[in-house]
């Protein structure tokens, strides 16, 4: 599954480069004629492949703002208002398509998340719209405790707890409030330092795509090894940006 | 320029203009009367022929029931939504409406929808123009306050069809003075554009980058603007002759309407004096005075004008900038001329807010240089696009009512996304698809429903 995405996107950026414009019949660069100009119909390709980019994690995001400045004064329908119909239509999709791609890839996390996505991998919905759901519809949502979390996230479970109880007895309780917030900061710090945790294993995903680039075979138990522990990461990630969430909702009005 | 004429419009709740860019500037183009500003406000005469504009402005006063302003606050609106409307404003509903029906407005004995009304101010910009010109005009770019839903947007370019212009863009009004902006300034950097105008308020923090102009984050209120104000002082001057003179004018639609003109005057003195004087001549031969001091003023308006605090204060988190990272703050709308409403923006963004630009004409002066980007350019708009985003979240009803956001606020448009359902039953045929726009003002505003079904090809696991 892994391997044959990157294929795919090899594939697609050979073919893309082979055709020629539908208007001058030179040859093209993906989006628009590097003859001509014009706009081209869109091809099915990934986001890191539409900048012309291989699927790596670690990426410039000044460059890429920059490259997306370029390709939106080629693409725009704006700029494409007075071309043909089937031309506005093909600038719209195309437009739309880069919008997308950056939207995603600009945003560390977003990219992260895609990279997973290209690679088959299921990630585990615990965003906020998910727990709406899961509160409407009745359905247990899998939620499962870090292991490094267990016996802090007992704690503060249970003061949060205290917490809700006090509100509606109207008590108030200032030393139960400093240690929630205790737990917070300490949450929010654990927080910032998994993203630096996610960044190191970009490193070692990149190093393998650049192994691959070089015609070096990765075995399948690795490419696999750094996508799990990115998952992880993630998985880490969402469950104490939930936690936070909740303490905040507790503590509303509180403090 | 040989090819069609394209014209930039601000179909404003006060007031509306029509503008274009002549050589490598935007200039307005004024009315018969020699006026930029067209007032938006429309009469049927004894005839029943519609009067528009500064013309109509003495029906309101004289045969109020034939004549309505402020109609921007009922475009894409259904009977349900303008309950609070109905409240303050003298919009006379035709009675035979049903709920879910579009609204129809009362006229004399005629009705009329809220984009007929808007296409009769479309039709006379249009007639301006025309003349300016000495040819037909058929081409425009309207704009439409940031924070507009789909429905309201859809109302405004209904209204332009109706007036006989093809729409070639809804612009959102802070953007395209933005453009009016930076035609002139060519800077890089960062800036917030703060649009308090007569009956909507935006907030858009924008990139400016060679010539690009990036729209990081909006948001507003698309019933907040000086209306609010108006209403407030009417309130208090009826409550006030309730109680000195014992006299009850609060159903008196004429009394009403002179005693607005009077509060706008008094609004209006009040930017640039330290007290006005109420005074309204009522029937009888009585009178109505009162002086009002910009103190009093101040503190009065200080509710309404807070109200614009939370929408800045969400736009610069979604942006992810504090003040401190913003480059310029920019005034637009006719209320922006306040002095407390400029402390208010000072305090902000801490910075000195610019209004070199005419605030009432900013707006159409940008709708004129986006349209003749769509035009095909100019040396002066040569280097210059706008990329503008989504101002609510967009998003799919799934089971049990809840949203599911698939295009979040303040994405760059256009923009698509492709999400995967699975039915809800075995066996099922037909899916109905509810997009929704979703915002915390909006939550529980329902986007233009169109249903569609689909023929899922693999079952439901359930």
């Amino acid at each position: 599954m892994s391997k044959s995405t990157v294929s795919t996107i090899a594939a697609a950026r050979t073919h893309d480069a082979a055709e020629s414009c539908w208007s001058c019949g030179a040859m093209r660069v993906a989006q628009f004629c590097g003859a001509c100009g014009k706009v081209q119909p869109p091809a099915p390709v990934d986001y890191f492949s539409f900048f012309g980019l291989p699927p790596k994690l670690n990426l410039d995001v000044a460059t890429l703002e920059k490259e997306f400045y370029e390709l939106s004064r080629k693409l725009h329908p704006d700029l494409n208002a007075r071309a043909g119909s089937k031309e506005q239509e093909w600038s719209l999709e195309q437009s739309s398509r880069l919008n997308d791609a950056y939207r995603t890839l600009k945003d560390p996390i977003k990219r992260t998340q895609y990279l997973l996505h290209l690679e088959g991998v299921q990630l585990e919905e615990q965003s906020k719209s998910a727990t709406e759901k899961a509160r409407a519809t009745g359905e247990v949502k899998k939620q499962i405790v870090p292991p490094d979390l267990l016996e802090e996230v007992f704690e503060l479970n249970m003061q949060l707890e205290e917490l809700r109880m006090e509100k509606k007895t109207g008590e108030d309780d200032p030393a139960l409030i400093a240690e929630i917030e205790k737990h917070k900061a300490a949450l929010e710090q654990k927080y910032e330092a998994l993203f630096q945790e996610l960044q190191s294993y970009w490193k070692s995903w990149d190093g393998l795509i650049e192994r691959e680039q070089a015609g070096q075979a990765v075995p399948a138990g690795e490419r696999k090894q750094a996508l799990d522990k990115m998952v992880d990461v993630l998985n880490r990630r969402n469950y104490i940006r939930n936690l936070v969430r909740d303490v905040n909702e507790a503590l509303e009005g509180s403090s | 320029m040989t090819t069609d004429r394209i014209v930039g419009i601000d179909l404003g709740t006060t007031n509306s203009l029509v503008a274009f860019m002549q050589g490598e500037s935007p200039v307005v183009i004024p009315g018969e009367d020699g006026l930029n500003l067209v007032p938006s406000v429309v009469a049927l005469d004894e005839n029943n022929q519609p009067v528009i504009g500064s013309s109509a402005r003495r029906y309101l006063i004289e045969t109020p029931e034939r004549a309505v302003y402020s109609v921007k606050r009922l475009m894409g609106r259904g009977v349900e939504d303008v309950q609070e409307e109905l409240k303050l404003f003298p919009f006379r509903l035709a009675d035979d409406l049903q709920p879910g029906e579009v609204l129809r407005i009362k006229l004399g004995d005629k009705t009329f929808t809220p984009p007929e009304i808007s296409a009769l101010i479309l039709r006379q910009l249009k007639r301006n123009a025309e003349r300016h010109f000495g040819g037909p005009v058929s081409k425009a770019v309207i704009t439409v306050p940031a924070y507009f839903n789909d429905a309201q947007r859809q109302a405004t370019k209904d209204a332009g069809r109706i007036a006989g212009l093809e729409v070639l863009r809804l612009v959102n009004e802070p953007t395209a003075a933005s453009l009016a902006y930076g035609l002139d300034q060519k800077q890089n950097g960062i800036i917030a554009v703060y649009d308090l105008g007569g009956g909507t308020f935006d907030i858009s923090i924008l990139k400016l980058h060679d010539g690009i102009f990036e729209v990081i984050a909006t948001n507003g209120d698309t019933h907040l603007g000086g209306d609010d104000i108006d209403n407030l002082l009417i309130t208090i001057a009826l409550d006030d002759i309730r109680g000195d003179m014992n006299l009850d004018l609060r159903r008196n639609a004429e009394a009403v309407q002179a005693i607005r003109k009077s509060v706008i005057e008094a609004k209006i003195a009040l930017s640039s004096q330290a007290s006005a004087k109420l005074d309204v001549e009522l029937r009888g031969g009585r009178r109505y005075q009162r002086e009002v001091t910009r103190e009093q003023f101040e503190q009065l308006i200080q509710p309404i004008i807070d109200r614009t605090v939370g929408p800045c204060k969400q736009a610069m988190k979604d942006a992810g900038l504090k003040p401190e990272q913003i480059d310029e703050a920019v005034l637009v709308g006719g209320s922006t001329r306040i002095p407390k409403v400029r402390a208010l923006v000072k305090e902000l963004f801490q910075r000195e807010p610019h209004s070199d630009l005419n605030p009432d004409e900013v707006v159409a002066l940008g709708a004129a240089v986006q349209a003749n980007i769509l035009g095909g350019g100019s040396v002066a708009t040569e280097n210059m696009l706008l990329l503008d985003v989504t101002p609510l979240s967009l998003g799919i009803e799934v089971a049990g009512g809840v949203t599911d956001k698939i295009i979040l606020r303040n994405s760059t448009i256009p923009a698509s996304a492709t999400q995967f359902y699975t039915t809800q039953i075995d066996g099922q045929a037909n899916v109905a698809m509810c997009p929704r726009a979703s915002s915390a003002a909006a939550r529980k505003r329902k986007s233009k429903y169109s249903p569609a079904t689909a023929s899922p090809t693999s079952r439901s696991r359930a």
